[in-house]
């Protein structure tokens, strides 16, 4: 067989013969029966090969893509959750100092889950404790966690649901600012660093907040939550030396809160582990990035006034951000425009 | 201030156990997940064979296992069962094929041997699977040098021929002699593996 023939066949197996190369291997095979078995083995052994490594396959990515594809049916059905938050009590935990945890650390040895815009996925961390991660959030933690320790790094948003403790390494939370401490609970912990508010929702057991919760002072404190209570601090306060009108409405804001809040007003802590989502008279501004997240879109306030705007409204599994835009819009003085995926809201003409 | 604030609220406390069905639902998206992690990548090799290429394999791939999700067909699954995710995929390979009025030689030949009836063995047993990965390792450290990563680049990086040329800095007239080189011996090296396979995959 001579190897022009054979260039021809692996060109054609590979995927890159042309058209007249194409019909040419193909005359070739049909000729004769031993072309077509020779064809057939290399062509063989052109497919088996690749089990000696399938690296070329993310199955990772694979399926993060399958869950943002199916994000609302895999949701749609939980009526667990419901039934669970009105057995259980919604708290809020509070907030303490600034931890930052080492750049240095060995980064190699740490798992990281992105989870993009528009997505949230749920997952269950090696100790067997249940971390559901909100879109554009990212939580970190190391390859042997629940063997030495049991912390997590998270940016963004994510409602823990901790297993029990069988040994005694403490379960951490670490924001960017704060560390949360608690064994056994059940407790949402929002802090985008986008955002100037940084939350802490219990709804099982008992936390504690550790870091520079009082920012006048610059000193460690700790604050202790219990269910249904909720804790929330104005991080713009801790590092508010530079002053500018975009500031200055978060400075007259409290800087630390605690709320004590009924079992039913947990869905606006973690509803939108179940596509619900809950406004309770948050500003325009707020609940805009909340919507750029969770749909994946980019909306602009065109009008500095509307920003500070309050609004009330809860939204239960609405799939097109459109739709959600119009309920908002017949109650309140705005008007949208939508090009692709950036939005225009601008008052009322 | 006082550096410690001690929330005075109090705790309610709570006694109710989680239901059963929220543990079944936790259970049902992870024997899911178990089985996506499991069978992606093997079920896109298996698919590949059909369609050539692998992107495409993936999508079939990808897409049988959200009808799996939405039918809910995964819960009646057990480990000797997992053949109807291959017949599934093999289904959808064949349908796309037909749809794109592709011709695949590889097909026809199965087809008239009788062979698309059975999922091939190695595609079910991970024993022969981590075999059949050892041979073919050992075949390919067993290549030349410059044809082995030559093979490599094409097998898995996916590179074309000009774009291994181009980084190799060889004519791509020889990127094609090595990958000739290359599949030849893979095909004699596999060939006992190959009659092998073929009488698990028709003689059962």
């Amino acid at each position: 067989m001579n190897e022009t023939v054979k260039n021809l066949l692996v060109k054609y197996i590979t995927g890159q013969a042309d058209e007249t190369e194409s019909a040419e291997v193909k005359e070739w095979i049909r000729s004769k029966p031993e072309h077509e078995k020779y064809y057939i083995e290399l062509y063989e052994a052109w497919h088996n090969s690749f089990y000696a490594n399938q690296d070329l396959i993310d199955v990772d990515q694979a399926y993060l893509s399958f869950l943002k594809k199916t994000t609302i049916p895999f949701y749609k059905k939980t009526t667990f959750w419901s039934k669970m938050a009105v057995a259980a009590c919604l708290m809020l935990a509070c907030i303490a100092g600034l931890y930052r945890y080492q750049k240095n650390r060995a980064f190699d040895s740490m798992v990281t889950l992105s989870v993009p815009k528009g997505a949230k996925r749920k997952l269950t961390l090696p100790d067997g404790s249940l971390v559901w991660v909100n879109a554009g959030s990212q939580i970190t933690y190391s390859k042997n966690f629940g063997e030495k320790n049991r912390t997590i790094y998270l940016k963004g948003e994510a409602y823990f649901d901790i297993a029990p403790a069988k040994t005694n390494i403490p379960f951490l939370v670490k924001t960017d600012r704060f560390t949360i401490r608690d064994v056994g609970t059940v407790f949402n912990v929002k802090a985008y660093p986008d955002e100037n508010v940084f939350e802490t929702a219990v709804v099982e057991g008992k936390v504690s907040v550790e870091g520079k919760i009082n920012q006048r002072s610059g000193s460690e404190s700790k604050v202790f939550l219990d269910a249904n209570q909720v804790l929330s601090i104005n991080t713009h306060r801790v590092n508010a030396q530079h002053s500018s009108p975009e500031l200055n409405k978060h400075l007259h804001a409290e800087p630390v809160k605690v709320l004590q809040i009924d079992p039913q007003e947990v869905n606006e802590y973690n509803g939108w582990k179940e596509d619900v989502l809950v406004f309770d008279g948050d500003t325009f501004e707020d609940i805009m990035r909340v919507l750029e997240r969770r749909y994946d879109v980019k909306i602009l306030i065109a009008d500095e006034s509307l920003k500070n705007l309050k609004y009330v409204g809860t939204f239960k599994n609405i799939r097109s951000i459109s739709a959600v835009l119009k309920v908002i819009e017949e109650t309140t003085p705005i008007t949208c425009h939508t090009e692709g995926s950036q939005i225009t809201i601008d008052k009322d003409q | 201030m006082a550096e410690t604030i001690t929330s005075i609220m109090s705790a309610v406390t709570l006694t109710a156990d989680k239901p059963v069905e929220g543990n079944s639902q936790l259970s049902e998206e992870k024997v899911f997940e178990e089985l996506f992690r499991k069978y992606y990548s093997r079920l896109s090799v298996f698919a590949n064979k059909f369609v050539n290429d692998l992107q495409v394999s993936e999508e079939i791939v990808s897409d049988t296992f959200t009808y799996l999700w939405a039918q809910k067909d995964f819960l009646k699954f057990n480990s000797s069962a997992n053949a109807y995710l291959y017949r599934m995929v093999q289904n959808r390979c064949l349908n796309y094929l037909k749809h794109k009025k592709i011709e695949s030689e590889y097909v026809n030949y199965l087809a008239r041997h009788n062979m698309l009836s059975e999922i091939p063995e190695v595609s079910r047993n991970p024993y022969q699977e981590k075999e059949l990965a050892e041979q073919i390792q050992k075949a390919i450290q067993d290549l030349p040098e410059k044809c082995r990563e030559v093979f490599k680049l094409s097998r898995f990086e996916q590179l074309k021929n000009k774009e291994i040329a181009q980084q190799l800095n060889i004519s791509p007239k020889t990127v094609e002699r090595h990958m000739t080189i290359a599949l030849e011996r893979m095909r004699a090296c596999l060939k006992h593996l190959f009659v092998f396979l073929l009488m698990v995959f028709g003689g059962v």
